[in-house]
C-alpha cells in the first residue's frame, strides 16, 4: 500500500513505537486537563455571542422601543410578538413578547430595528424547570439592560 | 487442643484482614484507572463523588448492590448463578499464597504474613488461573445471546493459548532457583542485582505479556471488546452478579502482578522501607502499568493476537528455557 511504512527488525523486536506511544500518554498524564467543570467553573462566552435578548435603554433610564415590528416581521422563526400604544403622542410597546424556546439567535431582530433599541447579552444559561420562564416578556426583557452600554 | 483452636482461629483471621485488605485496594484501584485513564487522555476522570471522586467505588458498590439483577429468558439458569461465583472464587483462592512478606518474630513468636506456604506455589498458581476460563464460557453459554457466546469463546482460547508462554515463560526462573515455592524464589533475590527481570529479561517480556492477555487486559481484552461485543460475556449480568466479575478481574490482577513481582521484581525486598510496603509499592506500580498500556495501546485484532501467542510467544519461551539451561550447565 502506498505511504505505509514497514516498521523494521530492530523496532519490532524492541518495541520502538509502543515505547513512543506510552511516553505520550505519561507526557499527557503530567500535562494540565482541558475539562472545565461546568456548574462550578464556567466558560467565558466568546465576546458579541448571542444570547438572551434585551431592551438598550436610553441614558434616562427610557425604552427607545417604538413597536414598529421590524424585529417581528424579520425573525426566522416567528417567535417574537409585539403591541404598540401611544402614550402622550409617543408610540411605545405595550406587550413585548419572545419566546425563547422558539428562538434561533440569528440576532437579525437586533440588526433590522431602526431604533437600536434591541440588543443581545452573552447569557447563555437557559434551562429552566417551567417552560414559562423562557417566555420573555417586557419585564424580563429588562433583566440584562443595564449591562448593554447604549 | 487449645493451641490447635487457637492457630485456626490466628489463620482465620489472616484470611479476613487479606480478603479485606484485598477488597478495599481492588475497589480503589477503579478509582485509581479511571483518574490515570482521564488524565493520559486529557480528562479529569471521576470529579463529583467526593473530594476528586474519591468516594465513587462506594457509591458504585451501592448502586450495584441495590440494582435488579436481571436474569435473561431462555438462560441456562444454573450456569447462569454458577459463572459469577466461578470467575470470582479462582482469583480470591489464588491469594492464599502471595508470600507479602518474610516470616516476622515478634516477641519470639514467628508470625507469617501469608495464609500458606505451598511447596507447590507455582502450581497452585497456575491450577487457579486456568481454572477461570469456565467462569467466562459459563457465563457466554448461559445468557442465551449469541455475542456473549461469541465473547467467551474469543476469551477461553485467549486465555488457553495465552496459559502456555505464561507457564513456559516461568520454567526459565524455575530451573534458577530449583523450587516451586514462592518464598525461595523471593529469597533467591536479595538485592536488586539478582532481580530475575535483569537475569531472565525475556521471560519478564514473555510474562508480562500474557499476564495482560490472562486477565483479560487491554489491550489484549478480546473478550470484553465494548465496541465489537457490547461487554462481552458479561452483557447479560447485572447488580451483584456483574460486580462478581468486575471483582474477579481486578483480584486476578493483583494476584497476577504479585506473581510478577515475586518471580522477577524481587517481592519484598528492598531498602529502608517495611517489606511488605515494597511488595505492595511493586505490585501496584505493576497494576498501574496495566492502565497505562490500556490508555495508550488500541485493541489488536482477534487472528493477529493467537498468532503473536503461537507463532512468537511460545518459540521464544522454548528459546529462553533453551538458553537457561545453556547458562546453568
Amino acid at each position: 500500500m502506498e505511504g505505509e511504512r514497514r516498521l523494521t527488525l530492530f523496532e519490532k523486536l524492541f518495541f520502538v513505537e509502543i515505547i513512543k506511544g506510552h511516553m505520550l500518554t505519561l507526557r499527557y498524564l503530567f500535562s494540565k486537563p482541558f475539562t472545565i467543570q461546568y456548574p462550578d467553573e464556567k466558560r467565558a462566552p466568546v465576546p458579541k455571542s448571542r444570547g438572551i435578548h434585551t431592551f438598550k435603554l436610553n441614558p434616562d433610564g427610557t425604552e427607545r422601543c417604538n413597536a414598529c415590528g421590524l424585529c417581528a416581521r424579520i425573525c426566522p422563526s416567528k417567535c417574537m410578538k409585539i403591541a404598540g400604544e401611544k402614550i402622550d403622542n409617543v408610540r411605545v410597546a405595550k406587550d413585548y413578547d419572545v419566546d425563547l424556546t422558539r428562538c434561533i439567535f440569528c440576532g437579525m431582530c437586533v440588526d433590522s430595528c431602526p431604533k437600536d433599541a434591541l440588543a443581545m447579552v452573552e447569557a447563555y444559561e437557559f434551562s429552566a424547570y417551567d417552560k414559562n420562564d423562557l417566555m420573555l416578556d417586557k419585564k424580563k426583557m429588562h433583566l440584562y439592560s443595564s449591562k448593554v452600554t447604549a | 487442643m487449645d493451641g490447635m483452636i487457637l492457630k485456626i482461629i490466628f489463620i482465620l483471621i489472616k484470611i479476613l484482614i487479606i480478603f479485606g485488605a484485598t477488597m478495599f485496594i481492588a475497589g480503589w484501584t477503579t478509582w485509581v484507572e479511571r483518574k490515570i485513564i482521564g488524565h493520559m487522555q486529557l480528562r479529569l476522570g471521576v470529579m463529583r463523588t467526593g473530594p476528586h471522586g474519591l468516594l465513587q467505588p462506594l457509591a458504585d458498590g451501592v448502586k450495584l448492590f441495590f440494582k435488579e439483577s436481571i436474569v435473561p429468558e431462555g438462560c441456562d439458569r444454573a450456569t447462569f448463578e454458577l459463572a459469577p461465583i466461578l470467575s470470582l472464587v479462582p482469583a480470591i483462592m489464588s491469594l492464599a499464597i502471595v508470600p507479602f512478606a518474610d516470616k516476622i518474630t515478634i516477641a519470639g513468636r514467628t508470625f507469617e504474613p501469608f495464609v500458606a506456604n505451598l511447596n507447590i506455589g507455582i502450581l497452585y498458581i497456575f491450577a487457579w488461573s486456568s481454572l477461570s476460563p469456565y467462569g467466562l464460557i459459563f457465563a457466554g453459554w448461559s445468557s442465551n445471546n449469541k455475542y456473549s457466546l461469541l465473547g467467551s469463546l474469543r476469551a477461553a482460547a485467549l486465555v488457553i493459548s495465552y496459559e502456555i508462554p505464561f507457564g513456559f515463560s516461568i520454567i526459565g526462573v524455575l530451573m534458577m532457583v530449583g523450587t516451586m515455592n514462592l518464598i525461595d524464589i523471593v529469597h533467591a533475590q536479595p538485592d536488586i542485582f539478582h532481580y530475575f527481570i535483569f537475569r531472565q529479561p525475556l521471560a519478564a517480556l514473555i510474562f508480562f505479556i500474557s499476564i495482560v492477555a490472562e486477565t483479560n487486559r487491554c489491550p489484549l481484552d478480546l473478550a470484553e471488546a465494548e465496541s465489537e461485543l457490547v461487554a462481552g460475556y458479561f452483557t447479560e449480568f447485572s447488580g451483584m452478579r456483574f460486580s462478581f466479575f468486575f471483582l474477579a478481574e481486578y483480584i486476578s490482577m493483583f494476584v497476577i502482578a504479585s506473581m510478577f513481582t515475586v518471580f522477577f521484581l524481587g517481592g519484598w525486598h528492598g531498602p529502608v522501607l517495611p517489606p511488605i510496603l515494597w511488595f505492595l509499592i511493586k505490585t501496584y506500580l505493576i497494576v498501574i502499568s496495566y492502565m497505562w498500556l490500556r490508555a495508550t495501546l488500541p485493541r489488536i485484532r482477534y487472528d493477529q493476537m493467537m498468532s503473536f501467542c503461537w507463532k512468537v510467544l511460545l518459540p521464544l519461551s522454548i528459546l529462553n528455557i533453551f538458553l537457561t539451561a545453556c547458562y546453568i550447565n
